[in-house]
């Protein structure tokens, strides 16, 4: 759990607050005890030192809290920089009005001490205390002058009695408060004393003592009390006479009241001033200090406050700066912890909702995707396992995506040209050309839907596909969203259903055609044998020509229905492997005549052996022999019939390619298309099955046969034949088309 | 100004010896101190300020294995200022209320400086353990005006108090 977390909300703002108050306060009393007569003037030293302690604490909180941003600000931590800009304008507003106030008070304070003394009350106070002391002196000098005097009288006398009643007289009348002879040893010897104001004697102190007794006279002003002076005489007594050596007489004279007075009123303000002056420079020294001190606290709580408060306030917006850094990585579960309800908390709580939106948003937006994706794969496995090719295309017609079976249909891969324009598709591929052209005129005719039957002649022989497109509606005022284009090879259905159409006229040509023929030809011989006899000899024959004639035509349609019949049943095949070389040099060899010197053969060695039939491989050479020397025998200069074979690879399958070539007129252009179907024919006496027969023995053994006119003239027969590894082995299925190309 | 006057290598106060008496009632001692005030202190003397002295002294009675009880603890204070018109010093002893007037400063440290009270106290008749006194001479610091202080905090000038000295308590 964060640190943070632990703390209350308002615990930071209130501690802030309380220690600012508390060091405050502190400050605020130590001034008051720095001034003389101040409350807490007995706690100078401990607010000072509670002051100081304060100071030590607040620099350690800003060194402290400096030392975190210098941290942040080099980490480059989102709004450190903000927040030293915001420390610096606080501390600037409240630092530099505190420094100026702080430079005019030191100024203030030391100029205003200052003013507090004047050398001419120094002067008139020091002349006072001058005078003071010289009068005291001049009581001093009579005293002691009256004092000697008077000691000189007891120095006369011999009687101790008489000794204390002069120490009496002499007390009244010089007002004295007190008289005493006393010895060397202190002991008294006699006294006087006014006991209303002295009961017990006041022996001088030993230093007095040492003065005396070293034959000195002392005499010095006494300070008794607050305000009351006295003068303490002391003298040494000369000749003993009835007393013993070493005496000395002590006179305490109370100075009039009036004048002790005066005098302590004249020393008391010399003292204060004196001691005013001797404290000016530590007062002064004491007010900067305080005021330094107070200054220092007031500029520090203000620092801290303003780091306190410009983090505090830069928090929501790092929060915010943090929580907006983290959407732009793409992480929406960002939630910001609130601050209260002031436009910064109005700011988080909507972030929050945003945040919560998008995260919703994208929730959402995944599970379309997901169910996009999950749609679009259905959809890809359906059209994957579709019979059918299909191309759907952009609103401009670019492709977009295709299936598995168009690129099969097309033998291309259609993947490659995703994005391309869809007429430009078939540029680098001539027999696409004609669909893909045809889509995009269809498209550019703006037709809602179409459909066509298109013709190709690609590698893989002729193709017959059934076109259908569908224009895609298009949403906000677009005129389409895209198309679909779905196309069928309908090649084979196409060549079933011619075949079984011919199957069909094959198998009514037997029972209609040829069953009659059979009763007319009996009908024939019969008319012929039964009315020959009875006829003339003109008419005789006439009759013969016409039976005979009707025989002859009945077996010629008995041949043709045969022919057909052949063509239109299945045969039976025996297939081995064959060289073909081989096979086409005994075929060769039969037609081959010496008024031929064009028959050429051009065989490759080594060619591989196929898997045919002998028997029928050997019927469709000869029929291409006798049908290419039926047109060299139009009149071609340079007759020549050559027959090639090759070895080639076509679609990585190893095939041998049997070429037989003329020079003659070649195929009409108009049948060029149709020269492999039955009774299409460019001779006059032929069934027009050859090629057909030729064409179903050849696809029967898995081969193609193709037809073209040769740009000089003549026509070339091409048969590809499937080469097969095993000896012996079933020849390949039938392709699926037999071409004829012009 | 002798206020910032480098230290006076001979000021300070130090007890130099003492014996004491207990008796039933009331305790005897007789201390011989060295107390020398310094140059700036001495003269904060002439200038005005008036000096507080303190002469703390402690009554221990002696216990076996543990520490020793305090029995009795007196603080004897003295005031010293300058009497300008007289140009003398006055010692003002404040237990005694007694003022005592000195030609100088050295004079009434002398004075001072020669210890010898009476003391009552509540103890009971020495026992097992014997007693020891304790005793130290202080310049009060804090009974001086405020703006000296700050000053006298800080400058070894006006730390003059003595350590504390002990000594077994006769009877």
């Amino acid at each position: 759990m964060d640190r943070r977390q632990l703390i209350p909300p308002l615990a930071a703002p209130l501690g802030t607050i309380a220690l600012s108050a508390v060091l405050l306060t502190t400050s605020l009393m130590f001034t008051s005890a720095a001034q003389q007569e101040g409350r807490f003037n007995e706690y100078y030293t401990l607010l000072l030192v509670f002051n100081v302690c304060g100071v030590v604490v607040l620099v350690a909180l800003i060194a402290a809290n400096v030392w975190s941003l210098a941290r942040q600000f080099r980490s480059r931590v989102l709004g450190s920089r903000l927040t030293v800009r915001l420390i610096a304008i606080f501390a600037l507003l409240s630092l530099l009005p505190l420094g100026v106030v702080y430079y005019f008070a030191i100024q203030f304070l030391d100029k205003s001490v200052d003013s507090w003394f004047d050398v001419r009350i120094e002067r008139a106070l020091d002349d006072a205390m001058l005078l003071g002391q010289n009068s005291l002196e001049a009581v001093n000098q009579d005293l002691i002058q009256q004092v000697r005097d008077q000691a000189a009288r007891i120095e006369e006398t011999t009687s101790e009695l008489e000794i204390i009643h002069l120490l009496d007289e002499f007390r009244e009348a010089g007002g004295y408060m007190e008289m005493i002879v006393f010895g060397h040893d202190g002991h008294i010897v006699a006294s006087s004393q006014d006991v209303e104001r002295a009961l017990i004697p006041d022996l001088p102190n030993q230093d007095i003592l040492n003065r005396v007794q070293g034959g000195l006279e002392h005499s010095q002003m006494e300070s008794v009390g607050d305000e009351a002076l006295q003068l303490r005489a002391v003298i040494p007594l000369r000749d003993p006479g009835v007393l013993d050596a070493r005496r000395y007489l002590q006179v305490l004279y109370p100075l009039p009241l009036r004048f002790s007075k005066l005098g302590s009123s004249v020393q008391t303000a010399s003292e204060e001033y004196e001691r005013l002056l001797y404290l000016r420079t530590p007062l002064k020294l004491n007010f900067m200090v305080t005021l330094s001190t107070v200054a220092l606290m007031t500029g520090l709580i203000a620092l801290w406050i303003a780091i306190y408060s410009s983090r505090r306030m830069m928090q929501p917006l790092r929060q915010l700066a943090e929580g907006t850094s983290a959407v732009a990585r793409g992480n929406y579960e960002t939630r910001l912890s609130a601050t209260g309800s002031d436009e910064l908390g109005v700011l988080v709580h909507s972030f929050n909702d945003m945040t919560r939106e998008i995260r919703n948003a994208q929730q959402q937006a995944a599970d379309s995707r997901r169910q996009v994706e999950k749609q679009r794969t259905y959809l890809e496995t359906i059209l994957a396992h579709l019979s059918s090719g299909v191309l759907s295309l952009d609103d401009e017609a670019n492709l977009v995506t295709c299936n598995e079976t168009a690129n099969r249909i097309l033998g291309l891969e259609m993947s490659a040209f995703i994005g391309a324009f869809v007429g430009d598709i078939g540029t680098g591929q001539p027999w696409t050309a004609p669909l893909f052209e045809s889509i995009a005129r269809d498209i550019d005719d703006k037709a809602p839907s179409w459909r066509r039957e298109l013709r190709l002649e690609g590698a893989q022989g002729r193709q017959t596909l059934n076109v259908r497109g569908t224009r895609i509606p298009g949403r906000h005022g677009r005129a389409a969203a895209g198309y679909v284009v779905v196309f069928d090879d309908i090649t084979e259905l196409v060549q079933a259903q011619r075949k079984a159409a011919w199957g069909e006229v094959a198998r009514r040509l037997a029972h209609e055609i040829k069953n009659p023929l059979t009763p007319i030809q009996l009908s024939a011989e019969r008319i012929r044998r039964k009315y020959l006899p009875k006829l003339t000899e003109p008419e005789r024959d006439t009759l013969e020509r016409a039976t005979r004639t009707i025989s002859q035509q009945v077996e010629s349609m008995k041949s043709m229905v045969n022919a057909f019949s052949e063509y239109a049943q299945p045969t039976r095949m025996n297939p081995v492997s064959t060289d073909l070389n081989h096979l086409i040099r005994d075929v060769a060899e039969l037609h081959r005549s010496s008024d031929e010197p064009g028959f050429r053969l051009d065989l490759e060695d080594g060619l591989p052996e196929v898997v045919v039939d002998p028997t029928q491989m050997r019927q469709v050479l000869n029929n291409l022999i006798i049908n290419a020397r039926d047109a060299l025998g139009h009149g071609a200069e340079n007759p020549r019939l050559e027959i090639r074979t090759r070895g080639v690879e076509v679609e990585r399958r190893d095939w041998v390619r049997v070429e037989v070539e003329d020079n003659g007129p070649g195929f009409p252009k108009e049948l060029l298309d149709r020269i492999f179907e039955p009774y299409v024919t460019t001779k006059q006496k032929g069934t027009g099955l050859g090629l057909a027969i030729i064409r179903r023995i050849v696809e029967e053994h898995g081969g193609l046969i193709k037809v073209h006119n040769r740009p000089r003239g003549g026509a070339t027969i091409s048969i590809r034949l499937p080469v097969t590894d095993a000896v012996g082995a079933e020849p390949p299925a039938p392709l699926k088309r037999v071409v004829s190309n012009p | 100004m002798s206020l910032f006057a480098h230290h006076d290598a001979d000021a300070g106060f130090e007890i130099l010896s003492g014996q004491a008496a207990v008796r039933e009632d009331a305790v005897d001692i007789e201390a011989d101190a060295a107390l020398s005030l310094g140059e700036a202190p001495a003269e904060a003397v002439n200038r005005g300020i008036e000096l507080r002295f303190g002469i703390e002294i402690g009554l221990y009675r002696f216990r076996p294995l543990l520490w020793d009880e305090r029995v009795a603890r007196w603080n004897i204070n003295y005031r010293l200022k300058y009497h300008a018109l007289s140009a003398s010093y006055v010692l003002f002893n404040e237990r005694e209320q007694e003022y005592e007037t000195f030609a100088s400063i050295r004079d009434a440290m002398d004075a001072l400086s020669d210890i010898d009270v009476t003391l009552p106290v509540a103890a009971p008749p020495v026992g097992d353990g014997g007693y020891r006194v304790s005793m130290r001479v202080v310049l009060d610091r804090e009974s001086l005006p405020s703006p000296l202080r700050l000053l006298t905090r800080v400058s070894p000038s006006w730390d003059l108090d003595s350590a504390w000295t002990q000594w077994t308590a006769g009877n």
